[in-house]
């Protein structure tokens, strides 16, 4: 358990599917601006996890509050309203609008009133905040090219990019550096704890490049079988002999 | 010569009121996956709208206007509401089943509620031609084609420059990251049945005076802007454009250079050819779907 409890509570999450036990009890914390890893072999729950904290599918059973307010099974519309962000595994970029004009997208419903949005300049006041991200993220040279027609790695940080741009309290990442080319990797973590300094969310990562979560999360999750095996600092959780054969066998 | 530029601006024109519908039916494709097999008769019911209110001495562009209301009202929100919302979910067949039914159900209504006859509806341009280096142009054509064309740039410059016009293309190009975004997917949805339904209103004011108002007045125009979108690519609102100018055009110079009997089968072969060998369409992208 982490040291801040309160900020995100996530307590005894179940999630079936007939017989099959997807996420089978699963309790965490996370504080404010903390952040947290979620490790463990395919199939293991991680993202069936993630989909019940975001409201993408509702648990079976169990709670999650997110500041004491009991955020279970609200649509990922009120939970943007609440300042949550997620990245999936997979790119979910708007492909047919340039890169700026994506970053813009993500943040602009949170913008003024309808009939201000309606006629409100293209940028929603969001071009310069934009153009700070674009800059943070180096994708200045390929800002007004259409997001579909960059490589994956760049539609990836794009990605990434979007989910941080309304400041959100706390992002789920799904996997930010499958698809990347390893020499970005060390890049995209540097990014990530700039943005925790600057930005001051609490982020929730999952991901299988262990030196990647290593090296950024204070505290890791293994999930084996949809259950918590270990939880703690990074190097106990990597040395614990249950996580090892979880992933190496016996 | 002056034949071949007179067809050519004609058929423009009546392409362009194809493309107006065929519009309609890529956003609605795009923004959420509905395919409305009433489009036709979400033109026919403007038209008698239009009627009724010019038969209680409105001027014709004050009946238009009420209509363009009734219709965002009606056939926009009331239809997602009442068919639309119910079925999207459960893959595009209960859609396509329902929106044939509410076709025959509304022609039904009409031809033994209303009439069966067909009513003369004003025309909104002047009648005559213009004549320019011996080419013959209707005052109709040039209308036509001026205010399908304003349509079209204004629709164009609401989705790129306004902010809600980005929201929803972003709906409609990933609607699960919209959502993740925040951005109100439902309140987005509900603006591409609104402007839906008052493109159907402009293509009714556009087509009836040619076609009459009639209860199967919907028939061949829904049937031609299906074609138009496929043509063009279902999911490109430029290939919508494309599509209906192709259709129209050709109709016209088939009708003339071939046999007008052969003029009702160009959009069907049009049809058949992209259907074959480009089945996304001459703009459209291949879509991947989950089966």
């Amino acid at each position: 358990m982490t040291a801040t409890p309160g900020f995100l509570d996530v307590r005894d999450v179940r999630k079936a599917y007939g017989a099959i036990k997807a996420v089978d009890g699963v309790s965490f914390s996370v504080g404010p601006g903390e952040i947290v890893g979620v490790i463990g072999p395919n199939g293991s729950g991680k993202t069936t996890l993630f989909n019940s904290i975001l409201g993408q599918i509702r648990p079976t059973s169990g709670s999650v509050e997110l500041c004491g307010e009991d955020i279970t099974g609200m649509s990922p519309l009120e939970l943007a309203r609440r300042g949550v962000g997620r990245t999936f595994q997979t790119l979910q970029v708007f492909g047919g609008l340039s890169v700026r004009d994506n970053l813009i997208a993500a943040a602009q419903e949170f913008k003024g009133t309808l009939p201000g949005r309606l006629f409100a300049k293209p940028d929603a006041g969001l071009g310069h905040h934009a153009d700070e991200m674009i800059e943070l993220f180096r994708l200045k040279h390929v800002a007004h090219l259409p997001a579909g027609r960059l490589s994956y790695g760049q539609q990836k940080l794009i990605d990434i990019a979007m989910a941080f741009m309304p400041a959100p309290r706390l992002v789920l990442l799904d996997e930010p550096c499958a698809g990347v080319n390893p020499s970005l990797v060390d890049q995209l973590r540097e990014l990530l704890v700039q943005l925790n300094r600057t930005q001051g969310g609490s982020f929730v990562v999952i991901e299988h490049n262990m030196d990647f979560i290593m090296k950024l999360c204070p505290h890791v999750i293994c999930m084996v079988e949809g259950k918590v095996l270990a939880e703690g600092k990074p190097a106990a959780v990597q040395a614990n002999p249950a996580v090892l054969e979880a992933y190496l066998g016996n | 010569m002056g034949d071949f530029i007179h067809l050519l601006v004609s058929g423009t024109a009546t392409g362009a009121i194809y493309a107006l519908a065929a519009l309609g039916f890529t956003l609605l494709w795009q923004a959420a996956g509905v395919i409305n097999f009433s489009q036709g008769e979400f033109v026919m019911l403007p038209a008698f709208a239009m009627l009724f209110g010019i038969s209680f001495g409105l001027p014709l562009w004050l009946a238009f206007l009420v209509a363009c209301v009734l219709a965002a009202i009606v056939l926009g929100l009331g239809f997602k509401r009442a068919i639309a919302d119910r079925l999207m979910g459960h893959g595009v067949i209960p859609l396509v089943i329902a929106t044939l039914g509410v076709s025959i159900a509304v022609k039904s209504i009409v031809r033994a509620g209303y009439s069966a006859e067909a009513h003369p509806v004003p025309s909104p341009f002047p009648g005559g031609v213009l004549s320019i280096g011996g080419i013959n142009v209707s005052y109709a054509d040039i209308g036509t084609l001026v205010m399908a064309g304003a349509i079209v740039i204004g629709l164009q410059a609401f989705l790129n420059r306004t902010v809600t016009g980005r929201a929803m293309q972003a709906v409609a190009q990933n609607t699960e990251s919209a959502r993740v975004l925040g951005i109100d997917v439902r309140r987005m949805v509900a603006y591409v049945f609104g402007i839906n339904a008052v493109l159907a209103v402009v293509t009714a004011l556009l087509i009836a005076p040619t076609y009459l108002a009639k209860f199967d007045m919907g028939d061949s125009i829904g049937q031609k802007a299906f074609f138009a979108a496929i043509i063009g690519g279902f999911n490109q609102t430029r290939g919508a454009l494309l599509g209906g100018v192709l259709i129209g055009v050709l109709e016209n110079l088939v009708g003339f250079y071939v046999s007008p009997a052969y003029k009702e089968g160009v959009a069907l072969a049009l049809f058949l050819a992209v259907i074959l060998f480009r089945p996304e369409g001459l703009l459209g992208k291949a879509e991947e779907r989950k089966v």
